[in-house]
């Protein structure tokens, strides 16, 4: 891992990511053929230099100006996301409805689900501006990134925008295969970062995760089939409960034979005869 | 003047405006006792927000030494003896024989002033607190938390810190 | 020559109190608030009849206010009802149906129609607006919905839907830190109710590892006053029957 210091960068403001190319170009990267952490702040790097105090940037924006300042508002999201790790890798799979509010704005151009190399999926979830960095940052660049180096670079990203009040307004998940090994991370809005076996997001978060437990609980050793089969109820489930999903969805995973698949779209088998009856 | 008029946000006509709100409270709690030659230290497992739990197995304790674990600060200072800092987030810093910090860190403090402090109670014993009892201590404390505190829960992750270096262990608390 | 008129005084709850506690809470004094418990509360429907169930723990913030609260009320001897929100309205709105539909059945001699139950209870909170925190029967619903969704038919039997209604309650215990402790599950049949107090103690507390016994001479004694006790004398009254001609 390379860890390279401010002085090898001229750019005077270093809280930004440097240029990806030099970082690509840099004797360090091309020996280890791997990055992440580009750089770490000074202690007192945009904040006060002793005998000046330092300026809450809450105070000087007026509370009206932080929606702006931060592009929320109506913006194409993509929504829930139910990410697990089954004995021989990690499966995900996320619906293809992008909404704009509470419409519907038509199945999703972007995927909310992207291959970022041969042993990394990436989940996400909320605005898409943040597609555009990961794409120019680490997509398809020859440079195997490992799911945990990305795991981690993307913790720095989404907790650096967070302190300049201007956070990416994501959910991440990073699904990986990590020196053999299933990895499973997210990182949100807030740079809050951890890793586990079971990650949803937004309304699947609520519903499924105590299902996934349970399931993951007395059956911690399930196969492809299994996990496929379990993500199938899931996206069944969360149809008929989360306003804001859709009836097909894509499988991401990464077996660690097998590698890098996204399947699909698969439609959901749904039964609203339940709901048409009266009891 | 005031209106008691109830409020039915489904039918506000009015933009939306979301505000962003920089911080998270996480929950879970970290407890230090410090004896003669050691110090315990421990920090239940939970990751939370709101009403949910995040993962039930997160590391709290970080380890920056061969005698210094960051939970609390901890460690063994320079004479061999054990010894605990805590901070504020603004920056204050105290250094204390034990202490109790995060969402149970108003629970517990008092706990540990009576029996580590062995405050208000007429027969103090003069012994130093031995390693036995500074990690039952620790387990008990911790169990009381995860019973009224619905941030502390799920399992407590403790290191010893001796001048032979650093043992770990992990004990389950209630998932609920 | 004069006369008095007394104010109408209305039965029920008053919230006169609002208006001035937002006039305090402008002037900055913060109102303390009421109980609410994060709770999971479910019902279905199975072949013969009913099964209820709920968690026991009532938070107050972030701190466990009660271990092991009854969350499943009585209303009638052939109901039960499920309350969610805060504590105080659930349990008062709950005892004031059920006097209610006991006072229905003596004046009209039949046992109470849950819709009965069901009409008083809609009238009696769509009056009150929301401002009653009372989510009775159903609620919190969400966590314990997705293992209805995944488990339930029209056609369960008893025993598959007690199990069912104990799975949906634990979804909610061990996932949404609001619920917590035992689960209480109650089935309600025609012509037979059984409530299961504690059916499952899905979390047991910890073992202590040592004993906080104080031994004796722990506590200071400030000052120490004998008395001499020179007589005692026991008197038993027995306890007047109520008149209930």
């Amino acid at each position: 891992m390379a860890i390279l210091t401010p002085s090898f960068l001229d750019d005077t403001d270093h809280a930004r990511s440097p240029p990806y190319s030099i970082l690509k170009s840099h004797p360090l990267v091309q020996k280890e053929k791997c990055l992440i952490l580009w750089i770490v702040l000074p202690c007192r790097h945009n904040g006060p230099t002793p005998g000046l105090l330092y300026n809450f940037p809450a105070t000087q924006i007026k509370p009206n100006d932080y929606f702006t300042h931060t592009q929320v508002r109506l913006i194409t999201t993509a929504t829930s996301v139910v990410v697990i790790t089954y004995k021989n890798g990690v499966i995900m799979a996320g619906d293809l409805l992008a909404s704009y509010g509470s419409l519907a704005s038509g199945v999703q151009k972007l995927p909310g689900m992207l291959k970022v190399n041969d042993n990394t999926i990436l989940g996400l979830v909320g605005t898409m501006q943040i597609f555009s960095i990961i794409d120019e940052e680490c997509l398809d660049d020859g440079l195997s990134l490992k799911p945990k180096s990305l795991y981690c670079w993307l913790t720095r990203i989404m907790y650096q925008r967070r302190s300049k009040f201007d956070p990416f307004w994501n959910n991440i998940i990073v699904a990986g295969n990590q020196e053999g090994k299933p990895f499973l991370g997210t990182v949100d809005k807030l740079g809050t970062a951890y890793t586990d076996k079971i990650i949803c997001t937004c309304f699947g978060a609520h519903i499924l995760t105590p299902l996934l437990r349970d399931h993951l609980d007395r059956n911690p050793n399930m196969s492809l089939e299994e996990a496929k089969a379990l993500l199938e109820k899931c996206m069944e489930v969360l149809y008929y409960r989360d306003a804001r999903s859709y009836d097909k969805y894509l499988l991401g995973y990464i077996d660690l034979d097998a590698g890098v698949k996204i399947e699909g779209p698969f439609q959901i088998k749904h039964s609203w005869e339940i709901a048409h009856k009266e009891y | 003047m005031f209106e008691a008029r109830p409020h039915y946000p489904d039918y506000s006509t009015a933009p939306v405006q979301h505000q962003f709100s920089p911080y998270a409270d996480n929950g879970g709690s970290v407890v230090a006792i410090a004896g003669e030659d050691f110090v315990v230290i421990g920090a239940d497992t939970r990751l939370s927000a709101g009403f949910s739990i995040y993962t039930r197995n997160q590391n709290k304790l970080f380890q920056l030494s061969k005698t210094t674990v960051l939970g609390c600060s901890v460690g063994l200072d320079n004479e061999g003896k054990g010894c605990v800092y805590s901070y504020d987030p603004i920056g204050h810093c105290e250094k204390a024989k034990y202490r109790a910090g995060g969402s149970a860190g108003a629970l517990l403090q008092p706990l540990l002033d009576n029996q580590i402090g062995q405050k208000n109670m007429e027969i103090a014993s003069k012994e130093p607190i031995s390693q036995e009892k500074a990690i039952a201590t620790l387990k008990d404390v911790f169990i009381s938390a995860a019973e009224r505190d619905i941030y502390t829960g799920d399992s407590v992750s403790i290191k010893v810190i001796t001048k032979d270096g650093i043992k770990e262990e992990t004990f389950e608390l209630r998932k609920d | 020559m004069f006369s008095v008129t007394y104010p109408e005084t209305a039965s029920g709850f008053s919230f006169e109190n609002c208006r001035r506690n937002a006039l305090l809470e402008t002037k900055g004094l913060s109102i303390p608030k009421a109980t609410k418990t994060g709770t999971t509360i479910v019902g279905i429907t199975y072949k013969d009849g009913v099964i209820l169930g709920a968690d026991t723990r009532a938070t107050e913030d972030t701190t466990v206010a009660d271990k092991n609260c009854e969350k499943i009320h009585y209303l009638a001897s052939n109901m039960y009802c499920c309350g969610a929100g805060t504590a105080a309205d659930t349990e008062t709105t709950t005892q004031m149906i059920s006097s209610q539909l006991e006072l229905h059945q003596l004046y009209t001699g039949r046992v109470c129609r849950v819709a009965t139950a069901n009409q008083m209870l809609k009238q009696y909170l769509f009056r009150y607006q929301g401002y009653i925190g009372a989510a009775l029967i159903l609620g919190g619903v969400d966590l314990a919905m997705a293992v209805f969704e995944s488990g339930w038919n029209k056609d369960i039997d008893e025993e598959a839907g007690i199990k069912l209604v104990r799975d949906a309650i634990a979804a909610g215990v061990f996932n949404d830190l609001g619920s917590g402790s035992n689960i209480d599950v109650c089935i309600i049949r025609k012509g037979s109710t059984d409530y299961r107090r504690t059916y499952d103690e899905a979390n047991k507390k910890g073992v202590r590892q040592q004993s906080y016994r104080y031994p004796r001479g722990t506590t200071r004694v400030l000052s120490t006053k004998v008395l001499d006790v020179e007589e005692v004398s026991v008197q038993r009254v027995e306890p007047e029957r109520m008149d209930t001609a």
